[in-house]
């Protein structure tokens, strides 16, 4: 597993939510302790010679595994799409290579769309743009999600737009970033949902941060979509 | 703004304008559900196409041999051209056409021109210069004569006056034209039909860009949807085309093609209105080719930029792009804004003056998802990212690299890790307690709340489970 | 060395880059069919391309003989009312014009001039082509007088031939392409889709900005 930094400091819950799921499924699980981060921040901001040596610990530490699992679509794409342009050479290329997101491995890698899960809740969907648009990862967390019992799926009116977090971009462009972030406020707003879930809880707290600011959204929860779909499984129960 | 030597060097770069960038005005609260409504039937127009993304890489794979072989075809255009009568020309700077197109006016005598919308006209300035020689220059297009009568630029690709209320064109044309007022479309564009017509009568040379300049045929390709390309080029007895190098396709039977794609992504038409395939003068008329190269030989150094010449000016990626949507066209500081402005402008006009563009971006990659000729904008943006901090330009920072050098030691190893890590989860934890938010924090919670602090982290929890069990 | 030499050779210098970088050598990229032949019948044809003219503001009137061609045009002028008709000297308008009288029609020769043309209150031209699936006509205009009759008669009249009817631009390729490639082509060629328009104001659609506000086909056939 990739536990990005941002994850294992402020929401460990969603690590923890993936081991179990995993367990469930009978896929053994290690977390690398050596590992620290795959250098998007850096990247993003051009400071790719910077980045380099925080790339090559990363293929170090996890060169041994053969699929390396993160519970982030961001961070996966700078694996790997982005990886090859800051070194080509086979270490790197072979690690970037194995790198899955989360929802994309449990479906295509595993043909699960069923965790077992309850979570009786009205959720709405964000879908981060480095996911679905660097690795194509649209249907995966979608099909999972609404495979989820008493679950009452929102339609997230525009979801295809962007919102507005991008790393870095969310305090050098505060004022854009915001502007992005209000219409997606709204849009969940008009959802009707009680909790915004995405598989990048990057995403989330940028639009959590937004709503919690807000008077009149502080009730709508953020959730990362591992934490629902460890909700309410039945003891015994195989999917 | 400009000095009077500088006056033929073509647009400057507005520095000062990027500032909209950070800030997105009210103001273009229109434009953003315009663009909105546009990108949202442009797609739903390109998925109901099953061919719509092979057409897109058939051109892509097209424009990249273009440029491989972009000496050859610029030769061949010419001589094919020059068969029938047309005089091609090269410029190498913006300062360079402007001489050749007042040359060829003094030698047409030539007291009006008629423009049809060309960007590479703006990169000129075309209208400053040929105003400061004391020739009349009228933008014909209905949006770019409304932004000209207003002396504002515009602020978008296709749609230039798209910030103007109804209201506000009618009060421009009462003060600017005498005529009454009227905040009716049909009215206003009634007053712009009735002036332009005594214009284009009485102009001596018409002005125009090119969509695609053809190769093996010899053909100009300009499309349009109002008749003012038609009427400007046809009127007059000069025809002055300005179009740059990239534009250039080797066959005439790669075209439609292109027609299809172009009208689509751009407006969302199957074609637009009018299509001119021009092969030279009509009997008794003038017609003049002049290719611009203004820094674009300077891209094709980088192997890695030249996706970037493929651009065909539909204006998809400002549509789609939600940072675009909201901060307008201005704020670009040039002549193309949104993404493609973002790339293109650092490449035209150097990372010296506009290297703070590539990163007003959040790189959701929406841009390079509708780009009709499969440009990968997010990927040209962060490749301009990196030589923007490597080269000179204002994003060039001494201090932030060694910020980043710091941060990639503290990434060195778990124990590093967790030192940086523990100051920021002090920081955050003591953030609420500070009288007032420095420098990047502020900027976060300008508008957000911090998230809370965990009583753990997940490598504790993972520790403790794997001690547990007995595993490592 | 001329700016066209000083362009030319960077050009070349940057494209050694580009070999040095792996993207020299291409190969030249097959022509793309865009749209398969499907062949469809006459009736298909001009349903479809009667219907993209719809969809376009424009107006189209099938005439299944030239008698009845002859009437729907003596209706068009007698309702607009059009004084008289400028038209372009062809055997098609020949025949459509070939009963009214010798003052409602000006034959409109290359000497005449754009205010001229500008006066008329409608144009009618031939068209060389027409494409069912976007409601276009192609016409050749290698006069400026051509192409001005295109443009600035505020109703645009086109007199066709059904069997003139191609299924796309494809399709009709053939003969564009040959024209575009011949070495004495003058003027242009242009594919006519609907009457002029803009949505430049708050973008509501407005017809007849600068072109014509009425495009009308009389489908003869």
């Amino acid at each position: 597993m990739f536990i990005p930094c941002y994850i294992d400091q402020f929401y460990p819950g969603i690590g923890e939510a993936m081991v179990r799921i995993l367990d469930r499924l009978g896929v053994p699980v290690v977390f690398p302790a050596e590992q620290t981060c795959c250098g998007q921040p850096a990247f993003n901001s051009g400071y790719w010679e910077e980045s380099r040596p925080v790339i090559r610990q990363f293929c170090k530490v996890f060169a041994p595994y053969r699929w390396i699992i993160s519970p982030s679509g961001s961070c996966t794409a700078m694996c790997r799409v982005f990886f090859p342009h800051v070194d080509s050479s086979e270490e790197v290329l072979t690690v970037s290579r194995r790198v899955f997101e989360f929802s994309e491995f449990l479906v295509d890698m595993l043909g699960v769309t069923d965790t077992g899960a309850t979570f009786p809740h009205k959720v709405t969907m964000h879908i981060g743009c480095h996911g679905r648009r660097e690795l194509g990862v649209f249907d995966h967390p979608l099909k999972l999600l609404q495979s989820v019992r008493g679950l009452t799926y929102c339609e997230l009116p525009n979801m295809e737009e962007c919102c507005g977090f991008g790393g870095t971009f969310s305090v050098k462009m505060p004022g854009t970033s915001l502007a992005m972030g209000q219409s997606k406020k709204e849009n969940i707003v008009r959802s009707g949902a009680e909790i915004v879930v995405s598989g990048d809880i990057s995403c989330l707290m940028h639009i959590g941060g937004m709503l919690k600011r807000d008077p009149a959204t502080r009730h709508i929860r953020i959730m990362h979509l591992a934490e629902i779909l460890d909700a309410g499984i039945q003891p015994g129960v195989r999917s | 703004m400009l000095d009077s030597t500088s006056h033929l060097n073509g647009a400057p770069f507005l520095k000062d304008e990027n500032q909209g960038l950070y800030e997105p005005s009210p103001r273009f609260k229109n434009l953003a559900k315009v663009c909105e409504y546009s990108s949202k039937s442009n797609t739903a127009v390109a998925a109901a196409i099953p061919y719509f993304q092979e057409w897109r890489e058939a051109a892509h794979q097209i424009k990249k041999y273009s440029l491989a072989n972009l000496d050859k075809l610029l030769v061949q255009f010419e001589c094919n051209m020059k068969a029938r009568g047309v005089e091609v020309l090269f410029a190498q700077d913006a300062a360079e056409a402007n001489r050749l197109v007042l040359e060829i006016a003094r030698e047409h005598n030539v007291k009006s021109v008629v423009k049809a919308k060309s960007m590479v006209t703006e990169e000129m300035e075309l209208n400053h210069v040929l105003e400061g020689a004391g020739i009349r220059a009228i933008e014909t297009d209905l949006g770019e004569y409304i932004v000209q009568l207003a002396k504002q630029r515009p602020i978008h690709l296709v749609t230039p006056a798209m910030h103007f209320s109804a209201d506000e064109v009618g009060q421009l044309f009462h003060e600017k034209l005498g005529e009454p007022y009227s905040a009716e479309h049909a009215a206003l564009t009634a007053i712009a039909r009735k002036r332009l017509r005594a214009e284009y009568l009485a102009a001596d040379m018409g002005v125009s860009g090119c969509n695609f300049a053809v190769a093996d045929s010899g053909t100009v390709v300009v499309v349009e949807n109002e008749g003012n390309a038609g009427l400007s080029t046809s009127t007059p007895p000069v025809h002055v085309v300005l179009v740059g190098i990239e534009k250039i396709i080797p066959k005439i039977d790669y075209l439609p093609l292109f027609l299809n794609l172009l009208g689509r992504s751009g407006t969302g038409q199957k074609l637009t209105t009018y299509t001119h395939l021009i092969h030279g003068p009509a009997p008794g008329k003038k017609l003049y080719v002049i290719f611009l190269d203004n820094g674009r030989t300077k891209v094709l150094q980088d192997p890695h930029a030249w996706e970037s010449l493929f651009c065909i000016r539909c204006g998809a990626c400002l549509n789609a792009c939600p940072v675009y949507r909201r901060v307008g066209g201005w704020s670009y500081g040039w002549v193309y804004p949104g993404p493609i402005g973002s790339v293109l402008t650092p490449h035209l006009v150097g990372l010296e003056k506009a290297g703070k563009l590539p990163f007003a971006s959040s790189l959701c990659g929406a841009c390079g998802e509708v780009c009709p000729v499969k440009i990968d904008l997010p990927h040209q943006l962060v490749h301009l990212r990196h030589r923007a901090v490597n080269e000179p330009s204002p994003m060039n920072s001494t201090f932030e690299r060694l910020q980043w050098k710091l941060w990639a030691w503290a990434m060195g190893g778990p124990r590093r890790y967790g030192l940086a890590m523990w100051a920021v989860r002090i920081g955050v934890r003591m953030a609420k307690f500070l009288p007032w938010h420095p420098d990047k924090l502020g900027a976060w919670t300008r508008g957000r709340e911090l998230p809370k602090v965990p009583s753990h982290s997940f490598r504790s929890w993972w520790q403790e489970r794997s001690s547990k069990k007995g595993k490592s | 060395m001329s700016s066209r030499d000083v362009i030319l050779q960077r050009i070349r210098s940057g494209l050694t880059n580009a070999v040095a970088a792996g993207f020299g050598d291409l190969r030249e990229p097959p022509v793309p069919e865009v749209w398969p032949r499907t062949n469809p019948e006459s009736a298909t044809l001009v349903s479809q391309f009667r219907t993209e003219m719809e969809s376009l503001s424009g107006e189209s009137i099938l005439c299944p003989t030239m008698a009845d061609a002859r009437w729907q045009l003596a209706q068009l002028m007698q309702t607009a009312p059009w004084p008289r008709l400028g038209s372009l000297d062809r055997p098609l308008t020949r025949e459509l014009t070939a009963d009214l009288p010798v003052d409602r029609v000006d034959w409109v020769t290359s000497d005449w001039t754009p205010p001229q043309i500008e006066q008329l209150p409608a144009g009618l031209i031939t068209a060389d082509a027409l494409l069912a699936d976007t409601g276009s006509c192609v016409v050749h205009c290698s006069k400026a007088t051509e192409r001005l009759m295109c443009y600035l008669p505020p109703v645009c009249v086109v007199v066709a031939r059904v069997n003139q009817l191609a299924e796309h631009l494809p399709a009709a390729w053939g003969p564009i392409s040959k024209t575009c490639a011949a070495k004495d082509s003058q003027g242009e060629i242009v594919l006519i889709t609907g009457p002029s328009r803009t949505a430049d104001i708050e973008k509501i659609l407005i017809l007849g900005v600068h072109g014509p506000k009425r495009l009308v086909v009389l489908l003869v056939g």
